[in-house]
């Protein structure tokens, strides 16, 4: 079984259909991006993995463990954390009025009850995230940019196993995209940390990182595969890039 | 400004802090003997102003746990204060025994209470949760009301002082044979200092981390792992547990308890207005805030009910002027003090002449 299996999940908001019935799949220690335009049901399905959301119908699975399924009490949002998922948000909700240090320090108490031990683990995730020079700031003092790679280390503090990583590139200019990019991989090279990318349309982010890509479309699975067989798929073409990309 | 600075100079600082609070504590512990001592009898009466400020502060600093730092704002915390108040007054009044077990068993009554009250509200989020205190705080105040032959009703329960008395007498070496309420402030002292204490010690815990963390952003702290419910009920129990402590002090100091005192709606607005006025979600703003107004609360008297009105205009200029309340403002003064001192002698030579 996979690392993560997602099967026949279904998301209605009374009458709206925003989840379709979608199947997936994520192997441990791959980058997959999911990709889809504006309102595709990335984020929808985003929060039913992390319990967010109640789903209607389908199964989730990670690491073995049901999260939510039939005839089984769904997990709650911090129990799914606690089984090693970890989530950034779209719209970033860093705590504004928490300096950096203490934003990331509320991610290391995941696994420490000292105070001590947090702040170290803290400050060694900040400077590997390559914020330290703003350790003392307030969240809200922080870039766009900053706040983004902020959301990335506090979850990266829980010490996670799964990374769901929603628009963490929307709204960086090139250079930080390609930090934002390395950064990824470092994750799972150095942590071995799965990586799940929700992308609208940073397309180079798309094709030059992510192992497999999902497609979806007005809640629904329309393709799958690698980068190549993506770009070349004529039915994405139509619905979601528009023209061919060269 | 973060909530904690950490390294050699923040420790330092922490440490003169310690020593600081210390003195402040134990001047504050000698001040009634000074007060008997000049003032004679007399002293009473200036004893009872500082009383109702050392638990104003206790209160505030107890609504500040669940309202400041986890940002779930009970507009119903008087249900505590009268819960303990009742708790003791009818250990007293019903069965004559110590008032010391009033005080054990009003903080034990009102966490259970907030536990039961908790476990239902806190499925609701933001003003329903608001909206759910208040309608707690009323129906505790109504049983209160028509539980005539216990509560006594709307005339309450009193009981000569000296049956509520901490010490059988008060100890005659010290003040000769006034009977006064020398220990009584000691107690209060003893409960605040501890309430402050406890919140000092929250806000440098790993709970203080996970209830900022549910202020900012309930969603975000749940993503981390943080199991809300259970963090914001610890708060709330903590919290009520302190204002019941505060409401059987209370009912001991007072010999009498009534809805009309220990659960009257603006009890729990004024102890909002504590935490507000002097700064949300800090250790010291509380503390600052429940004795500046309770001064406040002093000096209007004369003018009846139409205090609501003084502490209602206090309120809207705080929020608009000084949204970190009274502490904040204060320490935002300081930093514009202090940058403003270093921009001038960072000026060069000429600028400053010209």
């Amino acid at each position: 079984m996979a690392f993560l299996e997602v099967k026949g999940l279904v998301k209605k908001f009374g009458g709206l259909t925003a989840i379709g019935g979608v199947d997936l799949s994520v192997e441990e220690h791959e980058i997959v991006s999911v990709i889809g335009p504006n309102g595709a049901g990335k984020t929808t399905i985003f929060n039913c993995i992390c319990g967010l959301f109640p789903i209607t119908e389908g199964t989730i699975i990670f690491n073995g463990t049901v999260l939510t399924g039939p005839n089984k009490r769904p997990l709650k949002t911090h129990e799914i954390a606690k089984l090693g998922v970890g989530r950034t948000f779209q719209i970033v909700k860093p705590l504004k009025e928490l300096s950096v240090l203490e934003n990331v320090m509320v991610g290391t108490f995941a696994n420490t009850d000292s105070m001590r031990d947090a702040r170290h683990e803290a400050e060694r995730i900040i400077k590997w995230i390559g914020l330290g020079p703003w350790k003392d700031k307030l969240a809200r003092e922080l870039t766009l940019s900053g706040r983004k790679r902020l959301e990335v280390a506090r979850s990266l503090a829980t010490k996670p196993r799964m990374i769901l990583l929603d628009e963490v590139m929307a709204g960086l200019n090139p250079t930080e995209v390609e930090e934002m990019m390395d950064l990824i991989r470092r994750m799972r090279d150095e942590f071995g940390i799965t990586a799940v990318c929700g992308v609208e349309h940073v397309m180079r982010v798309v094709m030059n990182l992510s192992t497999r890509i999902i497609v979806l479309n007005y809640g629904k699975k329309i393709a799958e595969g690698t980068p190549k067989e993506i770009i070349d798929n004529p039915i994405v073409i139509s619905a979601y890039l528009g023209e061919p990309m060269n | 400004m973060a909530y904690m600075e950490f390294g050699p100079a923040a420790r330092a600082r922490r440490r003169r802090g310690y020593v600081l609070s210390a003195i402040i504590v134990f001047a504050l512990a000698v001040l009634p003997i000074v007060l008997v001592e000049v003032q004679g009898r007399r002293a009473n009466s200036t004893l009872a102003l500082l009383i109702s400020m050392i638990t104003a502060a206790g209160l505030g600093t107890a609504w500040n746990i669940l309202g400041g730092y986890a940002g779930q704002l009970s507009l119903g915390h008087v249900a505590f204060y009268g819960l303990g108040a009742y708790a003791s007054g009818l250990l007293i009044e019903k069965l004559g025994v110590t008032s010391w077990l009033g005080l054990l068993v009003g903080p034990l009554i009102g966490g259970l209470v907030a536990l039961g009250i908790g476990w239902i509200t806190f499925r609701l989020r933001g003003p329903y949760f608001t909206l759910s205190t208040i309608a707690i705080a009323e129906i505790i105040f109504l049983l209160s009301k028509t539980l005539e032959p216990i509560t006594g009703g709307s005339s309450g329960l009193s009981w000569d002082l000296n049956q509520s008395r901490f010490w059988p007498r008060d100890p005659q070496w010290l003040f000769g044979p006034t009977p006064g309420r020398v220990p009584y402030y000691w107690i209060a002292l003893a409960i605040t200092v501890i309430a402050v204490i406890i919140s000092w010690k929250i806000a440098h815990n790993k709970l203080g981390f996970y209830l900022r963390a549910i202020r900012e952003d309930q969603d975000t702290a749940a993503t981390i792992g943080i199991n809300n419910t259970r963090m914001k009920l610890t708060a709330l129990v903590i919290s009520a547990m302190l204002v019941a402590l505060i409401g059987a002090f209370r009912a001991n100091f007072e010999g009498a308890i009534a809805p009309d005192t220990v659960l009257v709606r603006s009890k729990s607005l004024e102890i909002v207005l504590f935490a507000i006025i002097g700064g949300m979600g800090t250790v010291w703003g509380p503390v600052i805030g429940g004795v500046l107004l309770t001064l406040v609360g002093e000096a209007l008297r004369g003018i009846g009910e139409a205090n609501q009105l003084v502490y209602g205009v206090l309120l809207v200029l705080v929020i608009f002027f000084l949204p970190g309340g009274l502490l904040g403002g204060a320490k935002t003064l300081l930093a514009r003090l202090t940058t403003r001192r270093a921009n001038q002698t960072n000026q060069p030579a000429a600028l400053r002449e010209a």
